[in-house]
């Protein structure tokens, strides 16, 4: 596909779709589904596919309570929901990262419901600060890479996968200047062209993304002195928060997400060997809470990006029974308070009603704001 | 029904299990204290004589008396009652004090803990950690999906040379030349005991039941690779094989043999289990105390060690457990399952729903799946717990004729 005169259109449709629809057009076999943002995703497009992450908006299928526990997460429900129901057909495979317990489970449950869905799992280290994770990990990409190439007959180069990390790259200082750039959109907006880099194929995105910044660059400022938000926590699927956040007079003017900037901030090396430079890159980037990367605590995280954002709160969406994040959220609490910044936990299930958190999100910026 | 056949040895296991609580509650810390998970190589810990004490062990002992409290103290600092209910235990009495069962667990010097349980076992080792401002040690040990990768086995292996170093160095304690081979030595010949008494199980009547097996675990995960928990287990040993060859069950009248799985009910320990014992129906053998059945190999010691904790039941695959599980129900003539969804444990739990239909079409023997918790009362619903397991009794009943 091509990116449409107008780039935001494009950003925002594709976030609209559950999956998106170029994956029908597509030759057959080039997509690739990943369920988490440590999927490496310039490995999976050196070897010919078009990396797509996984969405689960909406309340999980029915199917999915069948197959899994009530306790599970909605992003679990529904991504077995997808593989049960039929809706990953026109995917190559899917690629599991073990990002967590419930990721983990996650890989060898779709083995044995939904044999027909072409499975890849992906270990990659919990340690990241591990003096030995980067040569485990480079080992674990190289198997990742052998395992692509028996399954699907998938070559990877290494001049073919220092393209794609330049690729990427350029898609991650893209996605930098939108978000330097939030006082120019709403919020819905800018949630929609950060989601869409991990929907759209890499070269479509990086069209509209710098599309879009390049007018962004050149507009006013437009978001005055709305409350100034950090929006932090797992994945937002759904556009409610965000467009709530619109609808109530407040701004987001940077996020700590996992479908949002949480892996930007690192690039990888494009000079000397590129596997090295996507381990790298992987152990670097900002750590999801399942993680254990005790020097980069999410709270000192969120308290330096409030603080550079100039942030008046912090809104920390979490994905009910993400034990990762329950966890992590805790201590990040402790921080943000101690560091005098306001917050509030949004606890949610895809699919949840808008009413208790419009409520709160209202209380919320009416607190940051010095009262109604 | 007849008495519940108590085992002589519960007597020794108590006073075992007080010294070792003794020593980990002694003030005076007369070698360094670290707090570890069940699944953290604590041979190398016998070997720089550093005392090894178990959060999880004191989880469900808490739970078998009682622990709501405890989860209530966690989740009025902030955590929420969807984690799992050793860590909120662990945690409120942590932040209790000697108010907390047993005067509290006391302060550990430092913690180390493995992931090869679950990654929430590292969440909560941190928490700890940053509750007591203690030291921590993470041992990474990949998920195996399917066999072990020799990167991911030298990846843990060279986490494990790391440990000794930062033992050294936070401790100062010193790996002696032997030390760690003999440790070994001990916790092969546990572990060899340890099967050894599960697998009497497979006689009829089975000379233990569920229960028994869950109570007198309890050295092999705290004393593994010592020399009292082979003596203790030498002595646990010869009583079963006794109860075996002479007949004795570990139920009056057993009728219905079945497989456990997942984490106890520590809350029901005697309730529950009643249920089906009360209709002659004894849990023969089960995937929780299995867990510490893996022989450390022969060879260089932290090359075995590597490989064993890497290739634990709970870090394997779905697919792996299934034939476990199969297998199991192969070779102790196993009329049914039940499979204890907890909602504390997800790593145990999440692929129950699955397991259960092919467990049961490939065994042809009915499965029981219900919701509850190792030690959270409030997930324990006592009238439908009890509608479903008799329902579930009166299948195997029916089956029985």
């Amino acid at each position: 596909m091509s990116a449409s005169p107008d780039p935001l259109a494009t950003l925002r449709g594709v976030c609209e779709e559950k999956l998106p629809a170029w994956i029908r057009d597509a030759p057959k076999g080039s997509t690739i589904g990943v369920a988490c943002s440590y999927a490496p995703l310039e490995l999976l497009h050196a070897a010919g596919l078009l990396p797509v992450r996984l969405r689960c908006p909406g309340p999980p299928p029915a199917d999915s309570d069948t197959w899994l526990p009530p306790f599970t997460c909605s992003v679990v429900r529904g991504l077995l929901g997808m593989a049960v129901d039929g809706s990953l057909v026109d995917l190559a495979a899917v690629l599991l990262p073990h990002t967590c317990d419930s990721m983990q489970e996650l890989a060898g449950i779709c083995r044995l419901v939904a044999p027909g869905v072409e499975v890849f799992t992906f270990v990659e280290p919990l340690a990241v600060e591990s003096p030995y994770a980067q040569a485990y990990l480079q080992q674990e990409l190289r198997g990742l890479a052998d395992r692509l190439r028996e399954r699907l007959g998938r070559r990877i180069t290494d001049e073919g996968l220092r393209e794609s990390l330049a690729l990427y790259n350029r898609i991650r200082q893209a996605r930098a200047r939108i978000d330097g750039l939030r006082n120019r959109l709403p919020a819905l907006d800018a949630w929609a062209a950060l989601a869409a880099a991990w929907l759209l194929p890499p070269e479509d995105y990086l069209e509209a993304a710098e599309q879009l910044a390049n007018t962004l660059q050149d507009a006013e400022p437009r978001m005055g002195d709305r409350p100034r938000l950090l929006l932090a926590g797992s994945v937002i699927d759904e556009p409610l928060i965000p467009a709530l956040i619109d609808e109530l007079g407040g701004q987001v003017v940077g996020d700590d997400l996992c479908n949002g900037m949480r892996d930007a901030d690192t690039l990888a090396s494009e000079s000397g060997d590129p596997w090295t430079a996507l381990a790298v890159r992987l152990l670097r980037r900002g750590a999801c809470p399942a993680k254990h990367a005790p020097s980069r605590p999410l709270g000192q995280r969120l308290a330096d990006l409030a603080a550079r954002t100039r942030a008046q709160g912090v809104v920390q969406v979490m994905v009910k029974f993400c034990d990762p994040h329950a966890f992590e959220v805790v201590p990040a609490t402790q921080t943000l308070s101690s560091a005098g910044c306001p917050q509030l936990l949004l606890e949610v299930e895809a699919g949840s009603g808008r009413g208790q958190v419009r409520t709160r999100l209202q209380a919320f910026l009416e607190l940051v704001s010095g009262g109604p | 029904m007849g008495r519940y056949a108590r085992l002589e040895s519960a007597l020794e296991l108590g006073r075992l299990m007080e010294r070792h609580y003794a020593e980990a509650l002694d003030r005076r810390h007369l070698r360094p204290v670290a707090w570890v998970n069940a699944g953290a190589p604590v041979e190398l810990l016998r070997a720089m004589d550093v005392l090894a004490v178990y959060p999880e062990n004191y989880a469900a002992m808490c739970g078998v008396r009682g622990a709501l409290w405890l989860c209530e103290v966690a989740e009025g600092a902030g955590y929420s009652r969807d984690l799992c209910s050793y860590a909120r235990i662990s945690l409120g009495a942590s932040l209790s004090g000697p108010s907390a069962p047993y005067e509290g667990l006391g302060r550990p010097d430092l913690l180390i803990c493995c992931n090869n349980s679950c990654g929430t076992i590292v969440k909560w080792f941190e928490a700890l950690g940053r509750l007591f401002e203690a030291p921590l040690f993470v041992i990474d040990t990949p998920y195996v999906h399917d066999g072990l990768p020799g990167h991911a086995a030298a990846y843990v292996a060279a986490q494990l040379q790391e440990l000794i170093h930062w033992l050294e160095r936070v401790a100062a304690r010193r790996l002696h030349p032997g030390a760690l081979e003999e440790a070994l030595r001990l916790s092969r010949e546990v572990t060899l005991l340890w099967r050894e008494i599960r697998s009497y199980c497979r006689t009829r009547p089975s000379p233990l039941n569920a229960p028994d097996l869950f109570t007198h675990m309890a050295p092999i995960v705290v004393l593994r690779g010592t020399a009292e928990a082979v003596a203790y287990y030498r002595r646990l040993r010869d009583e079963v094989r006794q109860r075996a060859q002479r007949g004795v069950g570990a139920i009056p009248n057993e009728r219905y043999r079945l497989l456990w799985d997942n984490i106890a009910i520590w809350s029901h320990l005697s309730r529950f289990y009643y249920l089906f014992a009360a209709h002659g129906a004894c849990f023969v053998t089960d995937t929780y105390t299995g867990a510490w059945d893996a022989v450390p190999e022969e060879g260089d010691p932290i090359e075995s060690l590597a490989r064993v904790y890497t290739t634990i039941y709970l870090n394997r695959s779905l697919r792996f457990r299934l034939g476990q599980m199969e297998q199991l129900m192969q070779d102790y003539a196993c009329d049914g399952f039940v499979m204890h969804n907890n909602r504390s444990c997800k790593a145990f739990s999440l692929g129950q729903p699955s397991a259960r239909r092919r467990l049961a079409d490939a065994t042809g023997a009915p499965g029981l799946l219900l919701e509850a918790d190792m030690c959270d009362t409030r997930a324990y619903a006592e009238g439908q717990v009890r509608a479903r397991v008799e329902a579930f009794l009166e299948t195997l009943a029916g089956r029985a004729g």
